[in-house]
């Protein structure tokens, strides 16, 4: 390429002035249009590429939460979930979108630079060159220093949308009970420690990237210092010199975008830590869905259960269910009975050999089978901001309009649904606010009654109806049923009534069970047998401890290769893209380094054929003056970098997450 | 509601001052702090146009050998070649580092306001969303709300530092440069503004489209948000449903169209920064090409040309840098219009301007003739009327969906009725201020709310109750227990709503809380629908010795928690059906005692063996 320059600038001697001029304008018109095409394309590629990896990891990791189980999610907050999934993931992305595309700048200009620089001036170049140690360390201390403090700012980010989050759901509770006021000094004061944390980096930050921009000074003085006294001294001519200090200017930016990628790379690591916690929990395993549908008598064996390391909830359980009955499961509140359905439908998972479904263990039963055979009314009912009609689908999601209605009617929606407007239709609001508590557990009814599953588990699905309108929806399923097993849960003899057997848990153990139509004091002492069960207290060795959440483990673990090899996977896919970028990087750099190399070297020309031939020492006017021309022009006619911009961006908006 | 892209309009000029004025009004109390940084970024700027002084020094005196300017004459004056050197390589190292130091200062201050500025706007949006009624939360996802409190409050921040700022010191630039420049060259100066009415127009050309790509691309990933956060809230129903790969499948869709918004929007930016750059560049050529020119008909020194083409990088420098970043300028504004079109709504419960606090009530309740309806216009209520006495307990029966839970909201003041009134001791509920009306009024809500923290904190919510007191309401709740028997005891942190909790329990911590508040007046709505009988029983004996005194609405579906009651009212079709003590309404052979025979074993006992075999 200088050969090039040189080839150009020879031809150019001989030239008169006003074409030399128009000539190097054009070159400067033309660099700088390749310039910014160059930097269109690599931001386009890059910049797209790492949204699609943003959304692609986005997108799994909504999958990946999804599949994890019960457990896990019990002891997570919506918010806290929804801040890593989102504002962590864009510190990801940002450290490899324009994290990876300033590195691979910073890398192929400085390479270049350097080695130019090496050409031109051995001497000068270690002298430019010894401000690096120094470069290399506050960059060190200042990354560790970013990774720490960015950590606590995500985490404490968290914490106030797992805040705001439950404060805006429970707006009815704040509402009844006055709280406001509380409420918003409360979130102010975590507002004003959260600007508190995030000040802290910032000082850093701007300590840092000041304090680069001065050693690069030093480094310049330094060069200016030895190669002005070479040149006295007559070691150096002064096209030399300018041409190094022409290199030297060209490394400026890529030294300072170092910092700021150090400081992406901090920012985006310790929020990959973040988002890894919740890879490291162990999901669900993805079943095959194929098969028949289980079926058969229900039989629970010796079941005793504890959730995490807690007492056992479930002791010695031991019934077993005909295909076809509906049973009663009643007893206290707090006794087990949901933790029982719960372990039925393997929401919570029944330790091996207790349960067994068509002869089948629970545990071998692939789960989307299960599901579907297995259908479920929750005890708190769930509904979605959408028509009432989508909620009732979630559990067919292909079902006719038809099919639904008559779900809804089935679950004696019939009457509410001639009061709305709109009818199946009707948006109801989020969790069903919309609706009274009545309507929205009749909707989850509903929901569940769309399947057709042949095994039904209904815990406490009445409580908030009236007992007419329970005994019309009961009777209308029963009619329906046919061979159908279901589960009831319920508190209410309205409801017991109806089942073929009861069920009576007592602190865990089944206390005793007969027919419920059939029961009454005299004939059945239900007291006396709940009495006789086995003793109280048994050893702990039976019970199923939930193993330790995976999350625990991953908290003490840092930015270890492994995240890096899960990051390469992702980007995998876009080998094409990167291949391309790097390409159009390299040739970016290149467009960079030459446009001031001509500009400067026109500039030169115009004055020095004007006055005498530049030859050696001692320098002529028109040679230095071109030379501070072009070195001073140098980042004026090359379209700054995007280093340029971003790091100055980057500098102001500091810890903007 | 949500812009879509045909439906949008981008918006006015006048729209945009208004924007920038109220965003410059929540600068307003940060003042000394904002003007320090633009200050301080002022002096960086000087500083760097003094940067390059030194090294043309350095060429064109040390090397060049031409005569020291005249500025210069007295400080350097008899200094030899080498001094000259040594004074120029110091000095860079000066100003560098006192550049250094000048960006330091201002960056700080800058994110300094940023960060205050979020902060404020933060908590305004929160301390508004905490007025507006719940008409407007029906309607609201928590998702969408959270996303515009966590999220688009950033803007705030990301506007004045990628926008305003680096427009603000870019003005201020080219004022200070221009005027130098046209000390040396008028000519010159004013080409090298000839970029202006270009750049003007490519940027109300394109900026417009810009900002409404950027609107539509932030209600996308805030609508998607929205659906994660509630499937997220509700995977447990997923799950039981396997409803897995759907819900995935719909999360894809919606973060695909989120994915090629974003993507159009980066592309038409990047259009944008290129035709900004061609403008530039042009205008770089025509200045170095007349420059050029004038050098050789020696109207302009070389040196001071290289001035010039030097100014204009750090002229052209911000107008770069906003029109590279002015996708993310447009996000931010986009953003900041979200957060003013809530903090925009009026809350339509609010105090009346001639509102007074209530006085202390003895709970003399009426409803007079009150019709109400929710949104949709169906009426709920149609002509309620009903007294309460002081101390008296009522007990509110009806069909599911008959517009108790409604009847007891409107006596907390959650809606204004559309007619008729509500009073308490004779005040008008509209007359009197919300806080102070709910203060006196307590109302345990049918559905169960709980938060991720301590029982104990749960049960007190935020009153500054003691131990003892918590102790106490949760004893009455039956509660207890229970939490004694959990292995932290009142500090076991519970699930996010409870869901470590069995849903009897929920239910008494929630019961356990609405009796920590000692009001006069009390709204139970389904408080023990939960339970088991036997444990039902024994609440209600103490909350009876609780209650007495108060006036008290206990809304139920179950005729053992009713019949307790002095007076049972049944609510059906929006009016008032029947009313009366236990007895009378059984002798009157209505709809209650219709209800009341097919409850229990219809002889007025409860499920006889079922207690019999759950309280041993
Ligand atoms: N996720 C959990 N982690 C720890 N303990 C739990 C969890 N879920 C329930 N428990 C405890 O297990 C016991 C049984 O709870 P379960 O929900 O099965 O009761 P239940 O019989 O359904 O009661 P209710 O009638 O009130 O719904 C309770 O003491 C409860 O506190
Ligand atoms: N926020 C709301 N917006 C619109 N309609 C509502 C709203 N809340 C309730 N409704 C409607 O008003 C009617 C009465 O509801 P309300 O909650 O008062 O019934 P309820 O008597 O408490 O019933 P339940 O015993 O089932 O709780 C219902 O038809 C319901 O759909
Ligand atoms: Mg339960
Ligand atoms: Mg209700």
């Amino acid at each position: 390429m200088p050969r090039l320059v040189r080839h150009i600038l020879e031809s150019l001697e001989k030239e008169p002035s006003p074409r030399l001029i128009a000539i190097s304008c054009a070159a400067i018109l033309g660099l700088a249009a390749g310039d910014s095409i160059l930097f269109f394309f690599t931001r386009r590629i890059l910049i797209g590429a790492s949204r699609d990896v943003e959304f692609e990891m986005r997108e799994d990791l909504f999958a990946h939460l999804l599949r994890l189980p019960p457990r896990w999610h019990r002891k997570s907050r919506v918010g806290d979930v929804m801040s890593r999934a989102v504002n962590d993931l864009s510190a990801v992305r940002m450290m490899i979108g324009p994290g990876i595309m300033q590195a691979a700048n910073t890398i192929v200009v400085g390479t270049i630079a350097v080695t130019l620089m090496a050409l031109a001036s051995p001497t000068l170049t270690l002298v430019a060159l010894a401000i690096l140690p120094f470069v290399a360390v506050a960059t060190q201390v200042m990354g560790k220093v970013t990774h720490r403090r960015f950590t606590a700012i995500q985490e404490f980010f968290s914490e106030i949308s797992a805040s705001a989050q439950e404060n805006i759901s429970g707006v009815r509770l704040v509402r009844a009970f006055a709280r406001e006021a509380t409420e918003e000094r409360r979130f102010d004061a975590k507002n004003r420690e959260f600007r508190r944390r995030n000040l802290g980096l910032a000082r850093l930050n701007a300590l840092y990237f000041p304090m680069l921009q001065a050693l690069v000074g030093v480094g310049f003085a330094g060069v200016l210092w030895v190669g002005g006294r070479k040149i006295l001294a007559g070691e150096l001519t002064v096209p030399r010199y300018v041409e190094f200090n022409l290199y030297l200017m060209e490394l400026v930016w890529p030294a300072i975008a170092l910092g700021w990628v150090v400081n992406l790379w901090q920012r985006g690591s310790a929020s990959w830590n973040r988002m890894a916690e919740l890879w490291a929990a162990e999901p669900l395993a993805v079943e095959s869905a194929e098969g028949p549908l289980p079926g058969g008598p229900l039989e629970v064996k010796d079941l005793t259960f504890a959730y995490d390391s807690g007492p056992p909830v479930l002791r010695n359980i031991s019934l077993t269910v005909e295909p076809g009955t509906t049973v009663a499961l009643v007893g206290r509140t707090g006794s087990g009975k949901s933790t029982l359905l719960n372990l039925l439908l393997r929401l919570e998972e029944p330790p091996f050999g207790t349960i067994r479904l068509g002869g089948r263990d629970l545990r071998d039963t692939p789960l989307p089978l299960l599901r579907r055979a297995l259908v479920a009314v929750p005890q708190e009912t769930f509904l979605f901001s959408d028509t009432l009609g989508n909620n009732i689908a979630i559990g067919r999601p292909g079902a006719t309009p038809a099919q639904v209605e008559r779900a809804a009617l089935e679950a004696g929606l019939g009457p509410d649904l001639a009061t709305f407007p709109k009818g199946l239709e009707t948006i109801v609001g989020e969790r069903g606010i919309t609706l009274s508590g009545g309507q929205k557990q009749r909707t989850a009814l509903a929901r569940a009654l769309l399947t057709d599953a042949p095994y039904l588990v209904l815990d406490d699905a009445f409580s908030s109806v009236d007992t007419e309108t329970e005994e019309r929806i009961l009777e209308a399923v029963k009619a329906r049923s046919g061979t159908r097993t279901v589960f009831l849960v319920s508190h209410r003899l309205s409801t017991i009534q109806h089942a073929d057997v009861v069920v009576v848990l007592e602190k865990g153990r089944v206390a005793g069970d007969g027919n419920a139509r059939g029961a009454s004091p005299g004939r059945r002492p239900l007291r006396g047998a709940g009495r006789a069960t086995a003793p109280l207290r048994r050893s702990r060795g039976g019970v199923a401890v939930a193993d330790h959440l995976p999350e625990d483990e991953a908290q003490g673990r840092g930015f270890d290769r492994g995240i890096l090899r899960r990051l390469l996977s992702l980007a995998v896919p876009y080998r094409g893209y990167a291949g391309g970028a790097l390409v159009v990087l390299f040739l970016e750099s290149v467009a960079q380094l030459a446009g001031p190399l001509l500009t400067g070297a026109a500039i030169d020309l115009v004055f020095s054929s004007k006055e005498s031939p530049r030859k050696g020492a001692p320098p002529s006017w028109g040679g230095s003056s071109s030379g501070s021309g072009s070195s001073l022009a140098a980042p004026a006619l090359s379209t700054p970098s995007p280093a340029s911009t971003s790091s100055r961006s980057s500098r102001r908006s500091g810890s903007c997450s | 509601m949500e812009p879509t892209e045909d439906s949008y309009q981008s918006p006015s000029r006048a729209e945009t001052r208004r924007l920038v004025g109220r965003t410059v009004g929540y600068l307003r109390p940060h003042r000394p702090r904002f003007l320090g940084g633009v200050g301080l970024t002022g002096l960086g700027i000087l500083l760097d146009v003094v940067k390059p002084i030194p090294l043309a020094i350095v060429l064109d005196v040390v090397l060049g050998g031409a005569n020291l300017p005249r500025w210069l004459q007295p400080v350097l004056g008899g200094v030899g070649r080498d001094g000259i050197l040594a004074f120029a390589a110091l000095s860079i190292v000066l100003l560098t580092a006192s550049r250094g130091a000048a960006t330091v200062a201002a960056t700080y201050l800058t994110i300094d306001t940023g960060q205050r500025m979020v902060n404020d706007l933060r908590t305004a949006l929160y301390g508004h969303l905490q007025k507006l009624s719940l008409r407007f939360h029906n309607q609201q996802q928590t998702g969408d709300l959270l996303y515009r409190v966590m999220s688009d409050t950033y803007s705030a921040q990301g506007l004045v530092m990628n926008g305003l700022l680096p427009l603000a010191s870019s003005a201020v630039m080219l004022a200070g440069m221009f005027a130098v420049m046209a000390g040396y060259d008028v000519e010159l100066a004013l080409v090298a503004l000839v970029v202006c009415p270009p750049l003007y127009f490519a940027i109300t050309r394109i900026s417009g489209r810009i900002h409404q790509q950027a609107s539509v691309s932030r209600e996308a990933e805030s609508a998607l948000y929205a659906r994660a956060e509630s499937t997220i809230g509700a995977v447990k129903l997923v799950q039981a449903y396997g409803r897995e790969d759907g819900a995935v499948a719909e999360f894809r869709s919606g973060s695909d169209r989120s994915l090629a918004l974003s993507l159009k929007l980066y592309s038409t930016q990047t259009v944008f920064a290129f035709v900004v750059d061609s403008v530039l560049a042009v205008g770089t050529a025509a200045l170095v090409w007349l420059g050029a020119r004038h050098v050789l008909d020696g109207r302009l020194g070389i040196g001071e040309l290289t001035i010039f083409l030097s100014y204009l990088k750090d002229l052209y420098g911000p107008i770069q840098s906003v029109s590279h970043n002015l996708a993310e300028i447009s996000s931010s504004r986009a953003g900041l219009e979200r957060v003013f079109k809530v903090l925009d709504i009026e809350p339509d419960v609010k105090d009346a301007p001639h509102a007074r606090p209530l006085p202390p009530v003895t709970g003399h309740v009426r409803f007079e003739n009150v019709h109400f309806a929710y949104d949709d216009g169906q009426p709920v209520l149609a002509g309620v009327d009903l007294e309460i006495r002081p101390g008296e307990h009522v007990a509110l029966l009806g069909p599911t969906g008959a517009g108790k839970s409604t009847l007891a909201s409107l006596l907390g003041r959650f809606y204004d009725p559309q007619a008729g009134r509500v009073t308490i001791d004779g005040h008008d509920l509209r007359d009197v201020t919300v806080l102070s009306l709910r203060q006196q009024v307590t109302v345990m809500l049918q559905e169960q709310i709980l938060f991720h923290t301590t029982i104990r904190e749960n049960i007190a919510f935020g009153s500054p109750r003691s131990d003892e007191e918590v102790r106490r309401a949760a004893e009455r709740a039956e509660a207890d227990t229970f939490i004694e028997r959990l292995p932290d005891g009142y500090d076991t942190v519970i699930g996010e709503d409870g869901s470590t909790l069995s849903g009897g329990q929920r239910q008494r911590l929630a019961l356990a809380r609405a009796l920590l508040r000692s009001a006069p007046i009390v709204i139970l709505d389904e408080p023990t629908s939960a339970l088991d009988l036997d444990t039902e029983e024994r609440v209600w004996a103490h909350v009876g010795d609780l209650l007495a005194g108060k006036t008290a609405i206990v809304i139920a579906h179950r005729l053992s928690s009713a019949r307790r009651a002095d007076r049972i009212v049944l609510l059906d079709g929006g009016r008032i059906l029947e009313q009366g003590s236990h007895d009378e309404l059984l002798a009157r052979r209505g709809t209650y005692s219709r209800l009341w025979e097919s409850f229990g074993d219809g002889k007025g006992n409860l499920e006889p063996e079922l207690l019999a075999a759950v309280s041993g």
